[in-house]
């Protein structure tokens, strides 16, 4: 694919008229099929989310203070974490990146003018809209109870909730991940500019792509277990109910061939963030680029196969949990490879402090702490011991909040300039990313030693010994909540009040920077071609220093 | 777009034919679960359902004429439920 015309190749553009200028009113926000505005609506969207997420979940934490419970009963508890689970899983953390950076950045990195499909793009957004609506309507009128899992037999036989509305809402918004995956593996298959062979691709492009397989091959499942719920629980369809022939196992089974891959869902877009992340503030190429394309397509191939460590405790044959524990073991080896490579970037490196590298340490730092705990829970004789305690809630969310969100802060701060082409308050955006690093730790470390101790998940009584660790966590909360409010502020500032940033504020080498920020609606004003590898940042630094160059001319490997 | 009747003709055949025997696998799967085969009617329904799965990929799927990345990406499809039914009946077939 070294010389070829692009079928869409972006029209010369003069006058450098932005995206954001292309239009003001509501529908040609609500119409577009930019996907950089797409991109925009998705963000606010899943931020609304985010923070619907986060208030009860702030409820859940202030309910725990208590032993007794203070103002909750437990019914209302089990809504108030399912809702949390749902939302947090499902109208967040799925489509964070993705939907937004991946939107936004992936065909800028690949030099395309636009998506493969954009009006595929736009329904992608109206799919999230109408499950997010379903999501809504469940929250309104008394939640569901369930927990995020839907397990069966109590979601089809016995939750008086509203299983069914929420299942609906859940099987909507995975249609609009399957579009956003079908548009990404057409896009990088058929777009890249002239030069973008497959191992010049950035990683992040490398992760978009490799996250756009998982949701095609995983998401389908989460609907046809979603649909079989629902068919038992408003038919009665024999199909998961021991005393009518059915299975209960079989759900799990089919539950978690999704939603295994799911967490890698959330966590391969970070890990292709935080690496244009290293790369930049390192001022170096990523140490091992092609080890690091190979570890994503093999944590997104073998993170099919290791669905089973869900089920250890739940009846699961001892065989079949042998193999998972064994497969479960596997995959930690090219995560491990990411951590030493990012590790390896940043050896020698020019290393530079701003907002996007504190978030992208914190990063590393969680995930790894969340991996490795995933190895003790992938042993069954831990995980039998372990299984439903807090350890367990503690290691996802170490790597769900800890990495993905860690990731997504970083991202956002990284391509702010770009997308609003204005510059935030650094100082501030510093201070939030420590503030988060802090709170995070403060939540969920507690959580571990708890867990340990015995504590198990989804009770709001508990024995007295568990109150220190329960406040402790609840407190690390408020200081999470301040560290997610503090860039509201100053990003929302920045918009009004913000220094223009340029073209490339950060001296980034990638396409995307390569062009006007905010970018004009084609993405670039000359049609882009590629003539190097990624991350030529030393090339860059040379060329820098022989043109006696202060300021950024945004040249980096494109000639 | 010359003549236009007898290229939508052929474009409907194959899927058509197709079609036919997909319902008449249909009806042979549905009349054999009437005939007292014991372990017999599961092997009958899993080949029946076999070759109804190659009549949809190479017909109606059109495998048959598609590009080599297409048939690839088939087959990875075919390698992925392998994956998952192979990782379920280690379950299934070993519970004690
Ligand atoms: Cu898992």
């Amino acid at each position: 694919m070294s010389e070829m015309t692009l079928p869409f190749a972006p029209a010369r553009e003069t006058a450098a008229t932005s995206y954001l200028g292309e239009g003001h009113t509501l529908t040609s926000w609500l119409l577009t099929t930019d996907h950089k505005r797409i991109a925009i609506l998705y963000a606010l969207s899943i931020t609304v989310f985010f923070f619907i997420g986060g208030i009860v979940v702030g409820l859940v934490r202030l309910e725990l203070i208590s032993p007794t419970g203070w103002f909750m009963t437990s019914d209302e508890y089990n809504r108030a974490f399912s809702i949390h689970g749902i939302v947090m899983v499902w109208f967040f953390l799925v489509p964070s990146i993705p939907a937004t950076m991946g939107n936004f950045i992936l065909p800028m990195m690949i030099g395309a003018p636009d998506v493969a499909f954009p009006r595929l793009n736009l329904l992608s957004w109206y799919l999230y809209v109408i499950g997010a609506a379903f999501t809504v309507y469940v929250l309104l009128s008394g939640g569901v109870d369930t927990g995020w899992t839907f397990y069966p037999p109590f979601s089809t036989g016995y939750s008086n909730s509203n299983v069914i509305p929420a299942a609906v809402g859940v099987f909507v918004v995975g249609f609009s991940s399957i579009a956003t995956g079908v548009n990404f593996l057409a896009t990088v298959h058929m777009l890249r500019a002239p030069g973008m062979t497959w191992f010049r691709l950035p990683l992040f492009a490398w992760s978009m792509y490799t996250v756009s397989m998982v949701m095609v091959l995983a998401t389908p499942v989460l609907a046809m277990s979603l649909l079989l719920i629902s068919a038992e629980r408003f038919f009665g369809f024999p199909i998961f109910d021991a005393t009518i022939g059915g299975d209960p196992l079989l759900f799990q089974h089919i539950f978690w061939f999704y939603s295994h891959p799911a967490v890698y869902i959330m966590i391969l877009p970070a890990m292709g963030v935080v690496s244009e992340v290293f790369a930049c503030f390192a001022r170096r190429r990523v140490f091992g680029y092609s080890f690091m394309v190979f570890a994503l397509l093999v944590i997104a191939v073998v993170g099919f196969m290791v669905w089973g460590h869900h089920m250890f405790v739940a009846g699961q044959s001892p065989f079949a949990n042998l193999v998972f524990s064994f497969l479960s073991f596997m995959v930690a080896v090219p995560s491990a490879i990411k951590v030493f490579n990012w590790t390896a970037t940043l050896y020698r490196g020019q290393i530079g402090l701003e907002a996007p590298m504190l978030y992208a340490l914190g990063f590393v730092g969680l995930f790894t702490i969340g991996g490795l705990t995933g190895l003790f829970l992938a042993s069954v004789p831990i995980d039998i011991a372990a299984t439903d305690s807090y350890f367990v809630v503690a290691h996802f969310h170490f790597i769900m909040v800890g990495g993905s969100v860690s990731a997504f802060m970083a991202g956002i701060h990284y391509w702010w300039p770009k997308v609003t082409g204005r510059l935030y308050n650094e100082f501030a955006a510093q201070c939030a990313a420590i503030t988060m690093f802090i709170g995070f730790n403060l939540t969920f470390m507690p959580q571990f030693v708890m867990g340990w101790l015995g504590m198990p998940r989804r009770y709001h009584l508990y024995p007295d010994v568990f109150q220190i660790w329960h406040v402790l966590s609840s407190g690390g909360a408020a200081v999470l909540a301040v560290a997610y409010l503090l860039p509201l502020g100053y990003l929302g500032w920045s918009l009004i009040g913000g220094q223009r940033a340029g073209d490339n504020p950060w001296a980034a080498t990638g396409l995307e920077w390569q062009t006007p920020s905010p970018p004009p609606r084609q993405n670039f004003l000359h049609p882009p071609r590629v003539t190097s590898e990624p991350y030529a940042y030393h090339e860059f630094g040379r060329a820098r220093e022989q043109d006696g160059e202060t300021s950024i001319s945004g040249q980096g490997d494109v000639s | 777009m010359s003549n236009g009747g007898s290229d939508m003709r052929s474009l409907w055949r194959g899927p058509l034919l197709a079609w036919i025997v997909l319902m008449g696998l249909f009806a042979i799967s549905l009349g054999s679960a009437y005939i007292p085969l014991g372990h017999g009617n599961v092997a009958v329904n899993l080949l029946i359902a076999a070759v109804m799965l190659a009549v949809l990929a190479t017909f109606l799927m059109d495998l048959k004429n598609a590009k080599s990345l297409v048939r690839i990406v088939a087959m990875a499809g075919l390698f992925w439920i392998m994956m998952m039914f192979s990782l379920t009946f280690s379950d299934y077939l070993t519970r004690w």
